[in-house]
């Protein structure tokens, strides 16, 4: 099982149709201002927000195979900083600048340690990590409002906010497709595949992975100061919370990690499923949630697009699978499968 | 390729129709509202959806609201969406209730984090919400203009019970354990300026997360401090582990104070312990205040206890106020029912509403004791079934 | 002084009760490397069923674990044999995937069924010994003995783990299930045994928390995470790890309470696993990654 190297530089004229796609997608978002009800603009508001939350986590998880369970701390960071900026008086432009700096630098300044771990173990870092923020972010009360979270006066129109969010969904998928094709994408999926060999063929491992985690957290930070000046209040549970900490990892994963177009369709498919099945229906949507996350996980592990149908597909529009196709076999014990190498245990 | 396009543009769009028709003949009453019927307020609020359905049968049952401008009564239907206790879900729905459904009138969702992000949207749509279960002050402090809540600030959750110890004058020290969670925060605040005035001195003050399992420290510091009353300002799932574990570590006060726990299920997770507890309560069968029988009639169609879901039922005077509001504006014009909610008095189950500015309203739960496995409202004396005891 | 030894006994106590919810945690993550999130589910479960058993059978919480703990092996073979055994054979970065994704799975349909039968509302289980007071330190009764009752569950457990063949089975899988296969041992089998174990001493220990404490339907997910940082704090697979860890963070989180003030104490607990994350990733009695 390999990275077929061809996958990510051929095709190259087949973007065409991946171009096209984007395009219509981008048009279609922007018109729905004008043509749509304040319900349709809140609700591909928080879809834009989602796709971005899960691309950029997809980052880290496509293409190095380390699942940072904490990813939303970057979306936490940013709304606090959005929101403490703008109720010291910075201004909208200082508030808006402010959080990918900082969130940069804290993503620099946490992956130093954190990538000395591996697999379960890096998980379960990160996601402490993110609980830290949330007891910091109740406990900091001057600062951060405490359990009582932080709240600005409220801004008339949510047109600049949905614009905002379009652009940084847009940006987010464009990142993942850049990273794919470039030496940086290169570097981290050698790393995935086996990282002391990559190490060995000269790639710092070290650096290319801070790379990616601070690149994966710019795009989160600004989706938390959107979401923070849209929604005028926050507070720890809504930043650093744990249900919605899993929210991007499960819509990356029920989507496809480690595909462009995955963790994108993980997250139409989880927002509209939330929207037509659980208003219409009372209770239990938690379960049928749950539900449908076993099935996938026992039946697509790969996700949607790894599916036949959307595998074709997404290759035809000229988007790599950087991840390859991956038979599921029975454990074997009476060799050394490539499987069983190289993970990260 | 272009298959694909066309499939899923078609998809949204599909599921965009399929979210939400909206009905346009003003044959019925649309009333709009989220409820954490699952997530971390599902305790207190699961059972939400079932009392407002059961409040909607027992309202069109009596004919529906009589409207001047119509000369006649409509229906009401209550329309209402699972929050599931999230802030954000709560923003959508509204916009949605708003945008999609076109309810005519807005109720607050329970819960004070819910509620002061739902009415952000109440706001910016220039939408009057009427406000159940959400008391907290800094709801009301940021100069909304459409958003009217019927309860009292929750600083003033125990003034009864602190006007009560005052002229009993037997207490004369508290320890006071916050949760820390929005509500409980607002209501100690008016805890430490009323007991003050009842001439209490508060010698420990401890404010703890609302997950913490293990009280063993505050414990040990109540017990040096041995105070008369011990006033803890929670929920039910904070409060049966602190009373548990304050019994077992043998922490045994004269008077003992939840302001939040007069449910069944707090009586049955602390067995005897939970006897002589005072807290407050909403609403007692046995009171007559406001449309009662109406609310007693959602009650045998729920079959729901009312003391277990006291804070469910605060959405009842929200709606008793919403109706009153139709009914003096003689209109379903919302501007006009708005200003009539405003400037009347309006009786309701739980008391006497008045609009008393920046959003605020004047309803307060009661002092409540637990007697033999029974719930009593213990003062003021015009409403009460029982009589305080103290100590326990 | 005193308090410091009231607030040492705490620690003690609810250190053990953390352990005994923990090690099948351990267990099932070192043999089948997979992280079972919904296992605080299953201690709520057991709390639940303690609670029903008391208020309508009479059965006293002692009894009742045992009960629960028996029902949770079921359950947890139940759930071995319909999903987990189908993840199994997979690569190992295909099981981290999968595992969170099945087990959050089921962590939700737990938590939101018993939510919607329920009906709502937290409870416990209103069960009470009168206390013994020795030189100005008070012994609670309840705890002590459920304190016992821990001790001797797990020197039973160790018993089990160390002197009998399926125990060391269990053991030898949890270090090294490679090495465990190639001198014969049936790892389907020992992993199924396994989680079904951990989950029944998950539902056990559940009583034991319902008793002390409350219970609520969504307590499940938190609670995972702080036995996953006692598990890892003391060492994955060792069973004295998962009660020095613990013990550690229980009087971690009770002094910082204490001394520094009661909404620090989450935070020293996550930094205590960060920091073992880093130091010594194995735990404090675990031993190394192969």
């Amino acid at each position: 099982m390999t990275a077929k190297l061809t996958d990510v530089h051929s095709r190259r004229f087949k973007y065409r149709s991946a171009l096209i796609l984007l395009a219509a997608a981008i048009l279609g978002s922007a018109v729905v201002p004008i043509l749509g009800t304040s319900y349709h603009i809140s609700l591909l508001f928080f879809l834009f927000i989602s796709i971005t939350l899960a691309s950029t986590y997809d980052i880290l998880a496509g293409f190095t195979g380390y699942l940072n369970l904490g990813h939303v701390v970057f979306f936490g960071i940013g709304a606090y900083v959005f929101g403490i900026t703008m109720q010291a008086g910075g201004g909208t432009a200082l508030a808006l600048a402010l959080p990918p700096l900082l969130t940069v630098l804290f993503s620099v300044a946490i992956a130093y340690p954190l990538f000395r771990l591996r697999g379960a173990y890096f998980a379960i870092a990160t996601f402490g990590i993110l609980k830290v923020m949330e007891v910091l972010a109740s406990n900091l009360r001057d600062l951060t409002g405490g359990t009582t979270g932080l709240s600005i006066p409220p801004t008339s129109s949510t047109e600049i906010t949905f614009y905002m969010a379009g652009g940084l969904c847009f940006a987010a998928i464009i990142l993942n497709a850049w990273i794919a094709h470039s030496r940086l994408g290169l570097g981290l999926l050698a790393t995935r595949e086996d990282e002391e060999v990559a190490e060995g063929s000269g790639i710092n491992t070290t650096r290319i992975k801070i790379y990616a985690m601070a690149l994966s957290a710019i795009l989160p930070s600004l989706a938390g100061a959107t979401y923070m000046w849209q929604m005028t209040y926050i507070d720890p549970a809504s930043a650093f919370g744990s249900d919605i900490a899993f929210v991007p990892v499960i819509m990356a994963l029920l989507g496809g990690s480690g595909t462009i177009l995955g963790p994108v369709i993980g997250a139409i498919f989880l927002t509209v499923v939330e929207e037509v099945l659980w208003s219409h229906v009372g209770y239990l949507q938690l379960t049928m949630y749950g539900i449908v996350l076993i099935c996938v996980g026992i039946f697509m592990p790969g996700g949607l697009m790894r599916s036949s149908i959307f595998a074709r597909l997404h290759a035809r529009i000229g988007l790599p699978n950087h991840y390859g196709y991956q038979p599921y076999r029975l454990f074997r014990i009476t060799r050394g499968d490539s499987n069983g190498r190289g993970d990260h245990q | 390729m272009k298959n694909m396009t066309q499939k899923m543009l078609a998809a949204v769009l599909v599921s965009f129709g399929i979210a939400g028709v909206p009905a346009r003949a003003q044959n019925v009453i649309k009333i709009g509202a989220t409820a954490p019927i699952t997530g971390a307020l599902s305790s207190i609020y699961s059972i939400q959806g079932k009392l407002w359905d059961a409040w909607t049968q027992a309202q069109n049952e009596a004919g529906g609201i009589y409207v001047k401008s119509l000369n006649k009564k409509l229906p009401i239907k209550i329309i209402y969406y699972d929050d599931k206790s999230d802030p954000k879900v709560s923003v959508k729905f509204y916009e949605r209730l708003i945008s999609e459904d076109k309810v005519d009138f807005l109720m607050g969702p329970p819960g004070s984090p819910i509620a002061f992000a739902a009415s952000t949207v109440a706001e910016r749509y220039k939408f009057p919400m009427i406000h159940g279960a959400a008391s907290d002050p800094q709801i009301y402090s940021r100069g909304f203009k459409y958003i009217q809540g019927v309860l009292g600030p929750a600083t003033d959750w125990s003034h009864y019970f602190f006007e009560m110890l005052g002229k009993q004058g037997k207490v004369k020290t508290a320890a006071l354990v916050v949760e820390d969670s929005l509500y409980s925060r607002g209501v100690a605040a008016g805890v430490r300026q009323l007991a003050k005035k009842a001439g209490i001195k508060i010698v420990v003050d401890q404010t703890i997360p609302a997950d913490n399992q293990d009280f063993t420290a505050v414990t040990a510091q109540i017990k040096q401090a041995n105070p008369d009353l011990v006033y803890v300002a929670t929920f039910p799932p904070f409060y049966i582990r602190f009373a548990k574990q304050a019994a077992e570590l043998g922490l045994k006060p004269k008077a003992m104070h939840c302001s939040t726990c007069s449910a069944v299920s707090v009586r049955n997770a602390l067995g005897s312990e939970a006897e002589g507890i005072t807290g407050e309560v909403f609403w007692v069968p046995g009171m007559k205040l406001g449309d009662y029988k109406m609310l007693e009639r959602a009650l045998t169609i729920s079959g729901l206890d009312p003391v277990q879901w006291t804070f469910a039922l605060i959405s009842i005077p929200a709606l008793e106020v919403i109706r009153a509001g139709i009914e003096k504006a003689g209109t379903l014009d919302r501007k006009a029912v708005y200003a009539a909610i405003q400037s009347n008095e309006i009786p309701t189950v739980m008391g006497t509403f008045k609009a008393v500015g920046k959003g605020v309203g004047t309803l307060n739960p009661l002092p409540m004791q637990v007697h033999d496995g029974k719930v009593g409202v213990i003062y003021p004396p015009a409403a009460k079934t029982a009589d305080y005891i103290y100590p326990r | 002084m005193d308090i410091f030894l009231q607030i040492l006994i705490g620690a003690v106590l609810q250190g053990a009760l953390y352990a005994l919810g923990a090690i099948g945690l351990s267990l099932s993550f070192g043999v089948l490397k997979i992280l079972n999130l919904s296992h605080g589910d299953f201690l709520m479960l057991g709390g639940f069923l303690g609670f029903l058993a008391l208020s309508y059978l009479g059965i006293n919480p002692f009894l009742s674990a045992m009960l629960a703990a028996l029902f949770g092996c079921a359950i947890g073979w139940l759930f071995y044999q319909s999903l987990i055994s189908r993840i199994v054979g997979r690569s190992f970065r295909q099981m981290l995937t999968t595992s969170v994704m099945i087990t959050l799975g089921v962590s939700l349909v737990i938590e939101d069924t018993t939510s919607f039968l329920w009906g709502g509302g937290s409870t416990g289980i209103p069960f009470q010994l009168s206390n013994v007071e020795l030189g100005g330190v008070v012994f609670p009764l309840l705890r002590m003995t459920l304190l016992t009752g821990t001790i001797l569950l797990t020197i039973g457990l160790h018993l089990f783990l160390t002197r009998t063949y399926v125990g060391r089975a269990v053991l030898a899988s949890s270090m090294n299930p490679i090495g465990a296969i190639v001198v014969g041992i049936d790892i389907r089998f020992v992993g199924m045994l396994t989680f079904a174990l951990g989950i029944g001493l998950a539902a056990g220990t559940g009583v034991f928390y319902a008793t002390l404490y409350s219970i609520e339907p969504f307590m499940g997910l938190g609670l995972t995470l702080k036995y996953l940082a006692i598990i890892i704090v003391g060492g994955m697979g060792s069973l004295p790890g998962a009660l020095l860890g613990g013990f550690i963070i229980a009087a971690s989180e009770s002094y910082t309470t204490y001394y520094i003030g009661a909404q620090w104490s989450p935070l020293v607990a996550f930094m205590i696993l960060i920091a073992a994350l880093l130091i010594r990733p194995q735990g404090l009695l675990g031993k190394a990654e192969t």
